[in-house]
């Protein structure tokens, strides 16, 4: 439409030329008025490449006086003294028409009117042009400034880019702060904050964790009264009833002891202490069977068969000796006491595509609803006897996380019993030398 | 044998020293360091049970203290703290043993029976003084094999004698050693311990004689 209008104006001036040429032509004497325009003149005025060019003096009352014949007659106001342009059909073409008035002098009272015809085709031209040379060229600037933004934009936000898959790679127990020497200037006040957010969140959480130890830690001096208490009681003459609610009141004193024990190793579990630890190359069957044959003296009287089937080549892993050591102990701590007499406990290790460690018991089975939820702090399987303190397998699964292992369970094999899996990662060449 | 506690939890203080009067040891308890140490600087004990959490004086700033002055007393750490550090520290610092709370009264009980043994037995499990056996585990007294009926303070004040066979004991360290059962033990009172001591001895050629001034001395009757 802006193409058109530009042509239209142009062209429109150009009518307008060719009309006020018509007009010089006019020539007069007292009686008539008539155009100097011979036939070489006539030529140079219709002469264009691309349209015809239609003219006719008219006399005020229309009689034509010289040009075509075949232009439309005037409409309209006819006393106008500006140039009227319109649009109409001349020989079944469309074509621009200007119509002016003039006064011609020495001849009063007679005005003639001049009409200018054009076809369009110079003009549909000039607006292909125009198209053409102007707003194709804006277009295509637009789109290669459009994709140069988009690139420029895509380009400064890599940076975020690479942050947000960072973070949602790791792992939710992951503190330590950003990498912050590539990003952009802009941007590092936002990973300023984050850091500065982590930071907290890690001393909130060690913060959490040292007063859960203290507290365990509180625990023991009274408990060692306790037992001191009990133990002299026990040496008291008294008859059996007696006895017997002591030997109740020491049990529920062990399984405070235990409980507290078990609370300090959980909160010095959680992998946000792990920077303290000291890791090595380790053989995990010799972790593995020295766990094993700490519980024998607990599942004898039990009844309880306890073995271990060890891996034919080391099963080295990158770990902690204490607490893998503790996560094992756990395990095998809890195949024995929810076993019922005369059931058996395997240990073992394989090392196969990766290195695991399986502790089996044909006891009652963990139901495939509760597997997810032992892993809780405290949580109880309804109907078990519960002698454990619910943090054996919270504690398991903190260490194992902090080694990057899996802990799976299943049920045991021939469909009974209980199979809890540990998969370990392979100790990488740099870790073993 | 007479018992220094240091710790300040009076629940497990109380039953502990109660349990360790009650197999014959003579206890004194101190819930805060510095007195601890001032007791022991001063004072004949045979064992220190020592606690690290201590009010005044922290349990190891004890520990060296002692040691600094260059006593040798057997000291047994108790303590809540169950690192490696803590044990390898305490250790390190000069106790003899370091055992965790909360415990087993039976192990607790050995140990301190085997400090003993080492410092005032030389690590012997019995010790023969003539007719006289005294078993340093069981801490029972024969005389030709027959077992001696003897209470807890008459075996507290033969344990004295053998310890040092042939050396006069002055009275004020029996009457040191006497008096904690929370009581204090007069004079008169030790006199007449070591005549029932004596009474009890007769069959077995060896006296406890008496030396005006100087104190007592178990010798074998010539």
């Amino acid at each position: 439409m802006i193409a058109d209008k530009f042509a239209n104006d142009t062209l429109d001036r150009e009518l307008l030329n060719t009309a006020d040429s018509v007009i010089a032509r006019l020539r007069s004497d007292h009686f008539k008025v008539w155009v100097d325009l011979p036939p070489a003149a006539q030529a140079i005025l219709r002469h264009n490449n691309r349209d015809k060019v239609y003219f006719q003096v008219l006399t005020r009352d229309l009689k034509r006086i010289c040009g075509d014949a075949i232009l439309p007659r005037p409409i309209g106001p006819l006393d106008t003294t500006e140039p009227k342009f319109r649009n109409a059909t001349l020989n079944g073409q469309d074509v621009r028409m200007v119509r002016i008035k003039v006064d011609v002098p020495n001849v009063s009272e007679q005005s003639l009117l001049v009409q200018v015809a054009q076809t369009l085709n110079g003009r549909h031209d000039m607006t292909h042009h125009i198209l053409l040379s102007i707003v194709l060229p804006q277009m295509i600037l637009i789109i290669l400034g459009a994709f140069c933004v988009s690139f420029g934009v895509t380009r400064g936000l890599k940076p975020l880019k690479t942050l947000e898959g960072d973070l949602s790679k790791r792992s939710q127990l992951d503190f330590t702060p950003i990498e912050s020497d590539d990003t952009p200037r802009e941007v590092r006040p936002l990973v300023n904050a984050i850091n500065d957010l982590l930071e907290r969140l890690r001393d909130d959480i060690e913060h959490q964790n040292r007063f859960v130890a203290n507290a365990a830690h509180q625990f023991r001096t009274p408990l060692a009264g306790l037992k001191t208490f009990i133990y002299a009681a026990k040496r008291l003459p008294s008859e059996e009833k007696m006895k017997a609610v002591l030997e109740r009141i020491e049990a529920g004193t062990d399984r405070m002891t235990h409980l507290a024990n078990k609370l300090l190793t959980l909160a010095k579990a959680e992998p946000v202490n792990s920077i303290d630890r000291h890791y090595e190359c380790l053989d995990l069957n010799f972790i593995a069977s020295e766990a094993t044959s700490e519980f024998v003296s607990e599942s004898v009287p039990r009844n309880v068969e306890l073995c271990f089937i060890g891996s034919d080549k080391p099963a080295m892993i990158y770990g902690e000796m204490a607490d893998l050591t503790e996560l094992t102990s756990n395990l095998i701590e809890n195949a024995v006491i929810y076993t019922q007499e005369g059931g058996s406990v395997t240990v073992r290790v394989s090392n196969g595509d990766a290195v695991r460690l399986t502790v089996q018991d044909n006891g009652p089975g963990i139901p495939e609803e509760e597997r997810n939820r032992v892993f809780e702090r405290f949580y109880r399987i309804l109907g078990t006897e519960a002698p454990g303190s619910g943090l054996g397998l919270p504690i398991v699964k903190e260490i194992a996380a902090a080694h990057k292992a899996k802990v799976s369970i299943e049920t045991g094999t021939l469909g009974i019993g209980t199979c809890v899996t540990v998969t370990f990662p392979m100790a990488d060449a740099k870790e073993l030398n | 044998m007479k018992i220094l506690l240091a710790e300040d939890d009076s629940f497990l203080a109380e039953g502990l020293s109660m349990v360790l009067r009650d197999h014959g040891y003579s206890v004194d308890v101190e819930p805060n360091g510095l007195n601890a140490d001032s007791a022991v600087g001063m004072n004949q004990y045979d064992l220190l049970i020592l606690d690290l959490g201590l009010p005044k004086l922290d349990g190891l700033d004890v520990l060296k203290r002692i040691r600094g002055r260059g006593q040798t007393i057997p000291i047994l750490i108790l303590t809540a703290r169950d690192r490696l550090e803590d044990r390898v520290k305490g250790l390190d610092l000069g106790a003899n043993d370091y055992i965790t709370k909360p415990f087993e009264l039976p192990e607790l009980e050995a140990r301190i029976r085997a400090l003993i043994r080492k410092e005032s037995w030389s690590n012997h499990t019995e010790i023969v003084f003539g007719t006289l056996t005294f078993n340093t585990v069981s801490r029972m007294a024969f005389v030709n094999g027959a077992p001696l009926e003897l209470t807890a303070r008459e075996v507290a004040v033969l344990e004295i004698f053998l310890q040092r066979v042939g050396a006069t004991i002055p009275k004020d360290r029996l009457t040191d050693l006497l008096s904690s059962w929370d009581e204090e033990v007069s004079e008169n009172a030790v006199g007449i311990i070591v005549h029932r001591l004596r009474k009890k001895l007769e069959h077995s050629e060896l006296t406890i004689r008496a030396l005006r001034g100087l104190g007592y001395r178990l010798e074998k009757v010539d």
